[in-house]
């Protein structure tokens, strides 16, 4: 071995110490080379220059990698950095996989390292799960959100104090709050009628002890001072941990309803009325149908007895009489009776024709006479004239019937009925006043509803109350009205009115 | 790049299902790398070693486009495109594709192969052998993206790596 191979040799075992001392800038000296002439020892100097390089430039590689430098370019055909490039390549792909699912992809599946993987996909997974809570929170709100603003029924969602935190559009139509109107200090029991509002605490504290919805029917007020009825439904809103957090209501305007309602029950309230009216008027009838028989049948008994024995004319005259006055009240009570039912099922038809109250007065007069001048009763027209008309001949003469009758029959002996007429525009009012034993103020009020008040006549004559009745709806068919004026024990005055139906 | 006119089908592959009922769809790795090397070796004697490379890019590109064509969805979203590729080369076993870096905006992209059909387990022979796979992987993006792609295989199992890495990279 001469000098210059030692020399050589000497370089090298530097250049090996320095890679063996993990020293990083080696300087591979091997100055002189070319004079050697041992092409073998020649080609292991380049050799090991080759690896001193390939050793620097995996070394830097590695340093870059421990550093977390990704984002370098990896040695190209390196021995030496070949798994380090395995790390990187592997390491550069999880860091893809990572900004991948940042930007939402939860598709990744990370396979670096078994347990690093694991926990990574796990946490993939929660945060898969967590979009999918995410989309259907929002699914769930924009469907809340929809019927919050298009639900025809008023929404209020309010804290646990009842403090309004939210109205719904149709909420807010209904009680007449502006949209840009500052509604935070409103508290629910604030829309609800002073009269309700202890339903409206109930309300609430039925809610607080656990009724899951509760309902109710309140008034509630507008802006503008009105209220309106209103039927609620009202749930707890609880927070995502399940603790109670609020409350929503659900109303509606039920005003119409409530209005039908109770038009319902009074129509019912009327029916009953009216069932118990015939059923007492029934009664009554069936009784005053049965009485006039009592005498009719008793003294045509003793009028046979009497006429086949001892011929006594006077006698005989008086039970006649009796005959003849039982059968006229018979047979007035049987005409309006019939006219009665008539009425109740709708069969008498209206129909106007042109003729002179004068007239129909005139003969109603003659015909009460008959019985007036028994009581020595005057019984007087106080202003006879030309009173024409149209409307429904045979009604205006029940209604006259019934009336001169009832003042015939409640007059005392001696006394006065006058009939007057008081022509108007295109009407007449006619009255009939009696010097009778007048209506008490409580009888006056059921007079043409109710047939019970019948009261006996002054001769003890029995009446069915019916007349009265009678003429309230018959004056009522014809577009009159009826009323009277009495002060008990000073007579009554009965005044209708008529008008010309064209 | 132009697409050349072909005299290929997606059919000429058959009806493998009809056709190998017993043996199924499957065959050897051996098998395949028997077929492409033994064609690159007539190929080289007859042609020479870099019209050979070429010819294996240009039936890679063909491949490529009409694996996209017929196999793959073109209607997803970028990222969810290359799921897609990752679990039909996985499904097919022609490797693990993992992606390293992408730069969607200028459609750059640095990408791995593990356990490749054509190199993993070859000799290191210091270049890299999967020309096929440029093409292949250049057919695809360009399909995809209506876009012009240039394709290089970076690293190689024959290049001493563990795995293919590609770089692809959009001609603008
Ligand atoms: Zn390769």
């Amino acid at each position: 071995m001469n000098g210059n191979e030692n020399d050589t040799f000497s370089k090298l075992i530097l250049i090996i110490d320095q890679i063996l001392s993990g020293k990083r800038k080696i300087n591979p000296d091997i100055s002189g080379i070319e004079n050697c002439e041992n092409e073998k020892l020649k080609e292991l100097a380049e050799k090991i220059v080759f690896l001193t390089e390939q050793y620097r430039e995996s070394y830097g590689f590695i340093l870059d990698l421990a550093a977390g430098k990704l984002n370098i370019d990896p040695p190209h055909i390196n021995a030496f950095a070949n798994p380090f490039k395995q790390l990187h390549s592997d390491l550069r792909h999880l860091t893809w996989q990572i900004q991948e699912i940042a930007n939402g992809d939860y598709d990744q599946c990370v396979s670096f390292s078994g347990d690093f993987s694991e926990a990574i996909n796990k946490m993939i997974e929660a945060l898969r799960e967590r979009q999918v809570l995410a989309d259907r929170n929002r699914e769930n709100e924009y469907l809340f959100r929809s019927i919050f603003s298009t639900s025809p029924d008023g929404i209020i969602i309010c804290d646990l104090d009842n403090h309004i935190n939210n109205l719904s559009n149709a909420a807010r139509k209904m009680l007449q709050f502006t949209e840009d109107g500052n509604d935070d200090k409103i508290r629910f029991v604030d829309l609800i009628i002073d009269e309700d509002k202890g339903k409206g605490h109930w309300f609430f504290e039925e809610l607080h002890k656990g009724t899951p919805t509760v309902f109710a029917e309140l008034r509630m007020l507008q802006k503008d001072g009105n209220w309106f009825w209103s039927e609620q439904h009202a749930s707890v809103l609880f927070d995502s941990n399940g603790h109670p957090k609020g409350h929503i209501i659900i109303f509606r305007d039920i005003t119409e309803r409530k209005a039908g309602e109770e038009q319902l029950l009074k129509f019912a309230s009327d029916l009953d009325e009216s069932n118990r009216t015939k059923d007492k008027l029934f009664s009554v009838v069936a009784h005053d149908l049965k009485n006039p028989f009592n005498a009719l049948l008793g003294f045509s008994d003793i009028l046979l007895k009497e006429a086949s024995g001892n011929q006594n004319i006077d006698k005989i005259k008086k039970y006649a009489q009796i005959l003849n006055d039982s059968a006229k009240k018979e047979f007035d009570l049987l005409v309006n009776l019939l006219d009665w039912s008539r009425l109740q099922s709708d069969k008498i038809v209206v129909s106007p024709e042109p003729f002179d109250l004068n007239e129909l007065i005139a003969y109603n007069i003659g015909i009460g006479n008959t019985t007036a001048l028994t009581k020595n009763i005057l019984l007087q027209f106080a202003n006879p004239g030309n009173y024409p008309i149209i409307t429904d001949k045979a009604i205006v003469n029940t209604i006259l019937r019934n009336l001169i009758g009832n003042a015939v029959k409640y007059t005392p002996d001696n006394g006065t009925i006058t009939i007057s007429i008081l022509p108007g525009d295109d009407t007449y009012q006619i009255s009939v006043a009696d010097s009778g034993t007048g209506i008490t103020e409580e009888n006056i009020k059921k007079l043409f509803t109710d047939t019970a008040h019948s009261t006996p006549g002054t001769n003890n004559e029995k009446g069915s109350g019916l007349g009265l009745v009678l003429c309230k709806e018959f004056v009522n068919k014809v577009s009159g009205d009826i009323w009277v004026k009495s002060v008990y024990g000073q007579g009554a005055t009965f005044t209708f009115s008529l008008k010309n139906l064209k | 790049m132009e697409e050349k006119d072909y005299n290929f089908s997606w059919d000429q592959l058959g009806d493998i299902d009809e056709g190998r009922p017993n043996l199924g769809s499957k065959t050897s790795v051996a098998v395949y790398r028997l077929m492409q090397y033994t064609m690159r070796a007539v190929l080289e004697k007859e042609y020479g070693d870099e019209q050979t490379r070429l010819m294996l890019v240009q039936a890679g590109r063909l491949a490529g486009r009409e694996f996209c064509r017929n196999m793959l969805d073109t209607s997803l979203p970028l990222n969810k495109f290359i799921a897609q590729l990752h679990d039909s080369l996985l499904d097919l076993e022609i490797g693990v594709l993992k992606v390293e870096k992408s730069d969607v905006e200028n459609l750059n992209f640095i990408v791995t192969v593990s356990e490749d059909l054509d190199c993993s387990g070859l000799p290191i022979k210091g270049v890299t052998v999967c020309d096929y796979d440029e093409g292949f992987i250049e057919g695809i993006f360009s399909v995809y993206t209506g876009k012009k792609f240039d394709v290089k295989e970076v690293d190689c199992w024959t290049t001493g790596e563990r795995t293919c890495r590609f770089s692809i990279n959009q001609i603008t």
